[in-house]
């Protein structure tokens, strides 16, 4: 829990050190079904809604202006490569108003069973593809951490904390740029194959170079695997 | 798009929590001292362990146990007893290199013509007994014809076909008693 308050005060101060740092808060409910297609490969379907609430910069007056802005359809298919390993592929449709967004993924995930946590670690890296513009080229790292919150594990009908930290850097135009990620989310274990979670994920990128840009999104995933 | 979403996740849910609600589960949880049956605290006190003891409840589908877990001589034990609070065995970490050689040899030579290639993740010493025969062993270093002592090993195992973690039981002089899968929980909310 302290490397989650060190990051949560080091995101503090680069908002504040920030002068004209925008924001905009909102919505991303998400639905993710998992299915084995055999003993050691496995398919993602996710699709991923945003809509936006409420946008500005944090030493102005507030604008409250509601805004569906894209829905991400995303297919993965994973392979199991050791006890703990997977390696993944897949594609994302975003459809944003009339347009479309292409984006490929690669990653592999590294999952750790502890006495009473779960980490795991998530390199991945994906290219996106928008008409008349520049492809956008992303290397990430995710560490996510799992807490039960009653016992050693997270057993059925029991609730848990999940930490996600994420880093993304992004290339596009011979440009860089580093988004960072925060996401404290509480959740509920109905069964093993059906999860539902739900908190705060908070984004702030643009600080190397220009003003920050805050994200705020109230993220509520599902998680659903089918036998 | 945006209307039709929430829509979609309420009609799920209430069909997938319907579902549920039929499904067998077993249920770990932390239990307060006050809960304990008496027989049970008793029991640990007199093995004067050193750091904080922390009690579980491990409901089954056919049974219940209550467990403590501590550390003893700087090893992590676990004492498991039933819903009265009579013990049932005591559990102690362990390291490989402190079984003795010759069962140590044995227990290898089993598991090679089991896997390709295995690796120790954690082996503890089982003790069965009587209340009376483990506090004697724990205290005063006492041991019985009676009480029965084995090795736990959890290890992960690679054969041709998978790689699994697994939970082998040996005997105290090496000789195979059980093997079990270690089924790790579905790990999609941590993989995406």
């Amino acid at each position: 829990m302290k490397y989650f308050w060190a990051l949560v005060a080091s995101f503090c101060i680069v908002l504040l050190t920030s002068a004209q740092s925008s924001y905009e808060a909102g919505l991303l409910p998400s639905i993710n079904f998992n299915k084995g297609i055999s003993k050691d490969w496995s398919l993602n379907f996710k699709i991923e809604s945003r809509q936006l609430v409420k946008e500005g910069f944090f030493n102005d007056k507030e604008r409250f202006d509601y805004d569906y802005l894209l829905t991400d359809f995303t297919a993965i298919t994973s392979k199991k490569v050791g006890l703990n390993n997977a390696i993944s592929g897949g594609y994302t449709l975003r459809v944003v108003d009339k347009d479309l967004v292409h984006r490929f993924i690669q990653q592999f995930t590294l999952t750790k069973q502890y006495t009473s946590i779960r980490l795991a670690h998530r390199f991945s890296m994906d290219q996106t593809f928008v008409e008349e513009r520049s492809m956008q080229f992303r290397l990430r790292y995710r560490l996510t951490t799992e807490f039960p919150l009653n016992g050693q594990s997270v057993d059925p009908k029991e609730f848990y904390l999940k930490i996600n930290n994420e880093y993304l850097n992004i290339f596009q135009n011979k440009e860089y740029d580093l988004e960072l990620r925060l996401v404290p989310l509480l959740g509920y274990n109905f069964n093993d194959n059906n999860k539902l979670e739900s908190g705060l994920d908070y984004r702030l990128n643009s600080f190397i170079k220009a003003n920050s840009s805050s994200s705020f999104w109230l993220s509520i995933n599902w998680f659903i695997k089918i036998e | 798009m945006n209307r039709l979403l929430p829509l979609i996740l309420c009609t799920l849910s209430f069909t997938v929590l319907s579902v549920n609600g039929q499904d067998k589960y077993e249920h770990e949880s932390r239990l307060k001292i006050e809960k304990v049956p008496e027989q049970a605290t008793n029991f640990v006190n007199a093995l004067s362990l050193e750091n904080k003891i922390k009690w579980f409840r491990e409901d089954g589908i056919d049974r219940s146990t209550i467990e403590a877990k501590s550390k003893f001589k700087r090893q992590k034990i676990s004492i498991e007893f039933d819903t009265l609070g009579n013990v049932e065995d005591i559990e102690i970490e362990t390291a490989w290199k402190d079984i003795p050689s010759p069962v140590s040899q044995k227990i290898i030579e089993h598991l090679e013509s089991n896997f390709t290639k295995f690796n120790i993740r954690k082996v503890q010493i089982q003790y069965l007994g009587t209340s009376k025969e483990l506090l004697d062993f724990f205290q005063n270093d006492l041991t019985t014809k009676d009480m029965v002592r084995n090795y736990e090993i959890v290890l992960k195992g690679v054969t041709k076909e998978s790689i699994e973690l697994y939970e082998f039981l040996f005997t105290a002089k090496g000789e195979f008693l059980r093997k079990s899968k270690i089924i790790y929980r579905n790990t999609d909310n941590l993989q995406f």
